[in-house]
């Protein structure tokens, strides 16, 4: 039960700074804005704990949450109508949603990558009470990738500062990022009719791959940047309207997503690149401005301690050669996963038009040059890191990208709609 | 057109969801869920090695790399609050006093056995 504590706190604390931001136009709803904002919480308040010299532990931790859950109580959110009919199919997909949160919440998070590297930082930092940097310069090996971001092993961290298993403890916070993506799912897929947007947060809470119980992925980031890519995406069409509550529910994305993992900064940049084009500038700068912050600010502090990771090659020779073997080996991987899985990429792509097209081309082409680069440049083996990684990655922005694709769904019978159902969320 | 994009829509929204319940009912890995060393380590946990400890891990004799690694690495989930490092042999002149073995080697002059349980035995130096 211990481990349940931190994600508890967390709760409660998005849910009293997600009330304040609810007074802005454009924020994000209850659901989704409790998820975000109790996860910057915890993750702001374990960094600057630490950047402060201040060992963590429980109390500290739950101060801030419960400072943020008792400011909520004088918050007087704006509260968006919706209809029966609404209501009614939200219960339909909140039990789609529970049920697969239940599923994930019930196994601990037990991949060898969660076990080497994510789950054994968070028991190194737990243990410390704060970033061991003295570790991460001396890791007993690479593989625990010391020069990855820390957000998500602080999270599983915090289940081990109230006593709880990392397993455990990640299991829990997974739980709550499939709430989050549903929930960012169903407001994307706004203004199309309540069954469909329904069906968008069944399927972001049922994500493939990322969630999957096996060696090859229990325990992973993937879960955590799929809600950071879900909340940007879900925005970015209310950014463009100059809602203020859009671009700080973006960059509050940005942030999550650029301290969570490389591919996640790689995602951030596509959100920023993508606000740049199709939203104000001020709104856009300060997308950019949390996005390079934030990747700066454990660069900076990575650095001046000395960790290193892996380094990419850039030789034109490695490149060259890594290309040009690059579809025989991600044929030599092929499964009927991935073929299904770059099926519905296609479908999704071609169902997004209208003002949203833009942004999402934008973010799924940044996306996919990054991934292309990773894999051209990285001192590892192709064939193991296409069978290990390319449908993770893949499955990662694809919730979001069907819900985009649902956002233009009509029923003949509700061609011209009006009402509640046809309202943005937020 | 708009049909079509309609279409592609649920096509996607369908191929996911069959996914996702796909792979919770036949998750395409067939890699072990409990790591092979896994039993060979955990006696580690009650090992007699202080907090703050640096101690080597010798290599397996006999096994890959790759499972030496992942000794190493098992050894360190065990025992977050020890300094581990990878070493082939016992240290000849090193800060390290400490080294634990996981087969059945034997230990040079200079160094004495001081706990066992399993195939892991923890050696330290010999104070001259």
């Amino acid at each position: 039960m211990s481990a349940w504590l931190p994600v508890a706190l967390s709760v409660l604390g998005g849910w009293g700074i997600g009330r304040w931001h609810r007074r802005l136009p454009g924020a994000p709803g209850a659901v989704s804005g409790t998820v975000l904002w109790g996860i910057a919480l915890m993750g702001t308040s374990l960094v600057v704990l630490d950047a402060a010299g201040i060992r963590w532990t429980q109390t500290l931790l739950a101060l801030p949450a419960s400072i943020a859950a008792a400011a909520g109580f004088f918050a007087q959110p704006t509260v968006e109508p919706s209809s029966r009919r609404e209501r009614t199919w939200g219960a339909v997909a909140a039990a789609a949603v529970a049920a697969r949160a239940l599923v994930v919440a019930v196994v601990p998070s037990f991949g060898w990558d969660f076990r080497y590297s994510w789950g054994l930082k968070a028991k190194v930092f737990a243990l410390a009470g704060r970033h061991d940097f003295a570790w991460l310069t001396r890791p007993p090996d690479w593989l625990a990738h010391p020069d990855y971001p820390p957000l998500w092993s602080d999270l599983i961290a915090t289940g081990v500062i109230f006593g709880g298993d990392p397993g455990t403890t990640a299991a829990a916070w997974q739980a709550l990022f499939v709430v989050g993506i549903a929930a960012a799912c169903w407001e994307c897929s706004a203004p199309a009719p309540a069954p469909v947007r329904a069906l968008a947060a069944t399927v972001g809470a049922w994500i493939p791959v990322v969630f999957t119980p096996t060696v090859a992925y229990s325990g992973y980031a993937e879960p955590l940047i799929a809600f950071g890519i879900s909340m940007g995406v879900a925005s970015l069409p209310r950014m463009a309207l100059k809602h203020r509550g859009a671009w700080i529910t973006t960059a509050g994305a940005c942030a999550i997503l650029a301290m969570t993992k490389n591919e996640g900064a790689a995602l951030a940049t596509a959100l920023a690149i993508a606000a740049w084009r199709t939203s104000p500038r001020r709104a856009a700068l300060a997308v950019a401005a949390a996005t390079l912050g934030s990747v700066a600010c454990w660069r900076v502090a990575a650095t001046l301690h000395g960790v290193q990771g892996y380094v990419s090659v850039l030789s034109p020779a490695w490149v060259g050669n890594r290309l040009l073997h690059l579809p025989g080996e991600a044929w030599s991987v092929a499964t009927p996963t991935l073929v299904a899985l770059l099926v519905a990429w296609v479908a999704a792509l071609a169902a997004v038009r209208g003002s949203d097209a833009p942004a999402i081309w934008i973010v799924v082409g940044v996306w996919a040059v990054a991934l292309l680069a990773a894999y051209l440049t990285s001192p590892l083996k192709l064939d193991h890191m296409l069978r290990f990684s390319l449908d993770r990655e893949l499955a990662v922005p694809l919730p979001i990208m069907v819900a985009a694709g649902l956002r233009d769904v009509r029923f003949p019978s509700a061609a011209a709609p009006s009402g509640p159902d046809s309202a943005p969320a937020g | 057109m708009k049909a079509f994009q309609g279409r592609s829509a649920f096509l996607a929204a369908a191929i996911s969801c069959a996914l996702g319940v796909a792979f919770l009912v036949h998750p395409d890995r067939s890699l072990p869920r409990v790591p092979p060393w896994e039993g060979l380590i955990a006696p580690l946990a009650s090992a007699p090695l202080s907090p703050g400890t640096s101690a080597a891990l010798l290599a397996q004799l006999g096994v890959s790399d790759a499972y030496n690694r992942f000794l190493l690495l098992e050894a360190a989930w065990r025992r977050p609050d020890v300094r581990w490092t990878p070493m082939l042999e016992f240290p000849l002149d090193s800060h390290y006093d400490t080294v634990v073995t996981t087969d059945a080697r034997s230990e040079p002059p200079g160094w004495s056995k001081t706990w066992g349980s399993g195939r892991l035995r923890l050696f330290r130096r010999t104070p001259r």
